[in-house]
């Protein structure tokens, strides 16, 4: 009987083993791949906007925001440039997931701990996916026909608008958000003024324009 | 003690020389730090198909913009090779209706993009949202500054390069002018 548990014990600590190892290269994969992309990024792409709303105005901000949470990036899953449900090319956004850590604005399907996708304009994406959204004079006159299609797999463009922040895997935000029903996603609005890293011991959020941490404005 | 109390004054005056410097308000920086690479006396811009909806509206800002004594001819050709400006249409949904209804883009010769403010350009990419219509001239006066060296300018509403949530203004105005005689001079 004694041995019949340890050996099931054993077998069971082994299996736990294999499986720790699988996470840890998984994760390692993750990190080397960003990395991989980070190191063959051609172009970094900033571009000067101009927008009708004044998104430095948190009351405007808060009125276009259908809700507004303190949440977790639990995962970032890429940037597209296509939207297969109108079938468009998009300007490149970042996609993934958020962990609902509190809510600001309520919104009634959404509750604390859900996971919900978002997007957001702007990310990095291979240039052979970046070139479908280009039209054909633009192709050539940025010389991306000279490449080879393995060239243009492995080599990345980053898209953002001036001025504006990255979001990241891991760090816990103010955000702003509206649901997107073309794309199925919350759409992470406001660029810099919609996405305010959140400190919870300190219960402070940073300002993207002045880098200092202010005290938040909201009851959380 | 001589000696010391001059180095205290030395640190002081550095401090306070450092701390009055001020990092740029890229909302009101008014001209970038580098401008076209060539000369604008004669300066091409094309209309894509995507933005032909706009080309009246387009040829009213280039003649804006070059109606004023400054350095500028604005002329519209039927192919894109080597002109200054490109200009293209996009439905309001490619930026997820996030409001924005202009961009600008530089790019070196041979298509590499370039910041305008860290070094100085052979052409630029405009994007216009043919979705929301809004203010077409004004809006296209402003990327058009923007393609020429000129920065936002939100404190001032009478300048054409003040974003549109800003400004009260949708023609190109003499101090806009003078910034963009003070480039190019």
């Amino acid at each position: 009987m004694n041995k019949q548990i340890i050996s099931v014990a054993s077998i069971l600590i082994i299996l736990g083993i294999i499986c720790t190892g699988v996470v840890i290269s998984s994760n390692n994969k993750d990190m080397q791949d960003k990395q991989g992309i980070d190191d063959n990024i051609m172009m970094e792409i900033v571009s000067e906007y101009d927008s009708i709303y004044d998104n430095s105005n948190t009351s405007e901000l808060e009125e276009r925001s259908e809700l507004i949470i303190i949440g977790t990036i639990q995962s970032i899953d890429g940037a597209i440039n296509y939207n297969e449900k109108l079938q468009e090319y998009i300007m490149t956004s970042t996609i993934g997931k958020v962990q609902v850590n509190e809510i600001v604005k309520a919104n009634s399907d959404i509750s604390v701990n859900d996971t919900i996708d978002f997007i957001r304009n702007g990310g990095t994406i291979s240039v052979a996916e970046y070139e479908k959204s280009l039209a054909p004079r633009q192709v050539m006159r940025q010389g991306l026909n000279n490449m080879t299609q393995e060239e243009k797999e492995n080599s990345y463009v980053k898209v953002a608008y001036m001025d504006d922040v990255e979001i990241e895997e891991g760090k816990e935000y103010l955000m702003y958000l509206r649901y997107d029903e073309n794309i199925d996603r919350y759409r992470i609005i406001g660029m810099q003024y919609g996405l305010l890293e959140y400190n919870e011991s300190t219960n402070k959020v940073k300002n993207n324009e002045t880098q200092s941490w202010e005290n938040i404005k909201y009851n959380i | 003690m001589k000696k010391v109390v001059c180095c205290m004054l030395i640190c002081m005056i550095s401090i306070f020389g450092i701390s009055s410097v001020k990092a740029v308000d890229l909302n009101n920086q008014i001209k970038f730090n580098y401008k076209y690479n060539r000369s604008i006396t004669n300066a091409c811009y094309w209309v894509d198909s995507s933005a032909a909806v706009f080309t009246s509206q387009i040829n009213a800002a280039a003649a804006d913009w070059a109606g004023y004594s400054n350095p500028l001819n604005m002329t519209a050709v039927s192919s894109n090779y080597a002109t200054h400006m490109d200009f293209y249409g996009k439905a309001d949904n490619y930026w997820g209706s996030d409001g924005t209804i202009g961009e600008t883009l530089h790019y070196l010769n041979g298509g590499s993009y370039i910041s305008p403010n860290n070094g100085s350009w052979f052409y630029a990419d405009i994007y216009l949202n043919v979705g929301r219509q809004y203010n077409i001239q004004g809006t296209t006066a402003h990327e058009i500054g923007h393609a020429l060296g000129l920065a936002h300018w939100n404190s001032n509403p009478n300048s054409i390069m003040a974003q549109s949530n800003y400004r009260i203004v949708n023609t190109v105005r003499p101090i806009d002018n003078q910034h963009l005689n003070e480039i190019y001079s």
